[in-house]
């Protein structure tokens, strides 16, 4: 049996060295930071409370541990170098210096980590959307590295692109493009304004009936389908029910002799203006 | 198979030595200073320190080895960073104004120092500094089409007063020749001890056609 005395002494010891060592840590804003003294894991908030980045502390008490000073780049890079590496692509920020990003080759992030999802990657200094960037995961949180020098900067650039034309994912279509990019446009497109499922419907149908010739009116959503109302060019007003998917039609709204779904949105507004059946 | 391996053919092992160890620290980030810190670490110095307070601005990019991201950094802290992502070279960074006042503290242990100041108050502190202390000092400046590589004790500086402007021609060629002239006379004197002075102007970079 352990001599409750001796453990105590050790205990006594270990915390003694706590308050002469200095030990690097990265920090996020208002997170805590963490380090191992003989064999010993302590956690600190850091002071200043707000600090966010690399940081070498001196562990006040038990509880509190300052920052000394910013970590440089071969620090933290040595430090880094004990984790895995993984390359991801920035889809947008979450808060602070975190941001959200998903892996750029979803069958290697399986081999490596077991895992396939979007990660939150802290302490990104150079974030730019839809960038390539190397992150090193200690198996709880993921931690930015540096840009992927390696990549194509046509990818992102042609990313932003497609953002500013409001291109639904859906569309897009280049060169290059991967489905982990098309993910990653998703996650980054999905908060933005212009790329709700709504705006991104009307936006559809819109362009269907332009093509036709016609304007849309208004539409309602019907689960798999919707009730379009649009107007052809001479004015004449139609209702008519198209399906979700591949915008064929459900109910012209006329009879098309059971052939309905042989059209589309777009080929209708021509059959309506001739009236051909 | 080391980084510096074509120019250790040149130079030889012996000198290559005394390069890695020989402490040079760099007053300026711009044009000159970036590149001579670059150059100097790509040639195989590895104890350096480079001083600078300014941030990276847009009209920097074409003629100092800054990114469009880096705009709005630290020079002197992306200049070392870059430096130890490409070839593992710890550059020591100070990201301070370099004044009479503080010289002593910025400038203490060096034994060579490359001015490359854009400013006669910075040179002129800095020339008294090494003057003062005996430190060997290579002064190096462009102007509008030449460029002058100098030992402190030829150096003269420009100005009396606060000369720093941000509107001025600069040829990225003649930066690029007053670089490799710069670092040239670096070596030199680590070498051989020999101080060599340069005076540079664009027409020496003409090309003379070949006649065969």
């Amino acid at each position: 049996m352990a001599n409750i005395f001796k453990l105590i002494n050790q205990i006594a010891i270990a915390e003694a060295q706590l308050h002469t060592t200095q030990f690097l840590a990265p920090c996020v804003k208002g997170g805590r930071v963490r380090t191992r003294v003989a064999g010993m894991s302590y956690t600190f908030t850091p002071k200043p409370s707000k600090f966010e980045g690399w940081g070498i502390f001196q562990a006040v008490d038990e509880k509190t541990a300052t920052v000394v000073e910013e970590a440089d780049l071969p620090q933290i890079v040595e430090y880094l170098q004990h984790f895995s590496q993984i390359r991801l692509r920035l889809a947008h920020q979450l808060r602070g210096q975190t941001w959200l990003a998903y892996p750029v080759n979803e069958v290697d992030m399986h081999q490596r980590l077991k895992i396939v999802k979007p990660l939150a990657v802290h302490l990104v200094t150079e974030g730019v959307t839809f960038e390539q960037i190397i992150v090193r995961w200690n198996g709880h949180s993921s931690w930015f590295e540096e840009i992927d020098r390696r990549t194509d900067p046509v990818i992102v650039e042609t990313l932003q692109s497609a953002v500013k034309q409001l291109i639904h994912a859906e569309e897009l279509q280049f060169k290059g493009m991967t489905p982990e990019i098309l993910t990653v446009y998703e996650l980054a497109t999905r908060r933005i304004e212009g790329f709700t499922q709504s705006q991104q419907d009307e936006k559809r149908l819109r362009k269907a009936l332009q093509m036709g010739g016609a304007t849309l009116t208004q539409f309602h959503d019907r689960s798999d389908y919707w009730t379009v109302d649009w107007t052809t060019a001479d004015g004449v007003r139609h209702s008519s029910a198209i399906a979700k998917t591949d915008l064929t039609v459900v109910s012209s709204g006329i009879c098309l002799s059971g052939r309905d779904r042989d059209f589309d949105l777009q080929s209708l507004v021509g059959v309506m203006e001739k009236q051909e059946w | 198979m080391s980084i510096f391996f074509h120019e250790q053919l040149y130079r030889t092992k012996a000198v290559m030595a005394k390069l890695k160890n020989y402490p040079i620290i760099i007053c300026g980030a711009g044009a000159l200073g970036a590149n001579i810190a670059e150059n100097l670490a790509r040639s195989g110095f590895d104890k350096l320190t480079v001083i600078d307070r300014d941030r990276i601005e847009e009209r920097n990019l074409s003629t100092q080895p800054y990114y469009r991201p880096d705009v709005g950094a630290f020079k002197a802290k992306i200049l070392a960073n870059n430096l130890y992502r490409a070839i593992g070279t710890k550059v020591d960074a100070k990201t301070k104004e370099l004044t009479p006042a503080n010289a002593t503290q910025l400038l203490k242990d060096s034994q060579l120092i490359v001015d490359v100041f854009d400013n006669s108050v910075a040179r002129q502190a800095v020339k008294d500094y090494a003057q003062q202390l005996s430190i060997p000092c290579l002064h190096a400046g462009l102007s509008t089409d030449y460029g002058e590589v100098i030992w402190n004790e030829f150096y003269r500086v420009p100005s009396e007063v606060n000369d720093d402007v941000c509107d001025y021609p600069l040829a990225r060629n003649l930066v690029m020749l007053t670089v490799a002239v710069a670092c040239e006379a670096i070596v030199s004197f680590i070498a051989i001890a020999e101080l060599r002075n340069f005076s540079i102007t664009q027409k020496d970079l003409t090309v003379q056609s070949l006649f065969l």
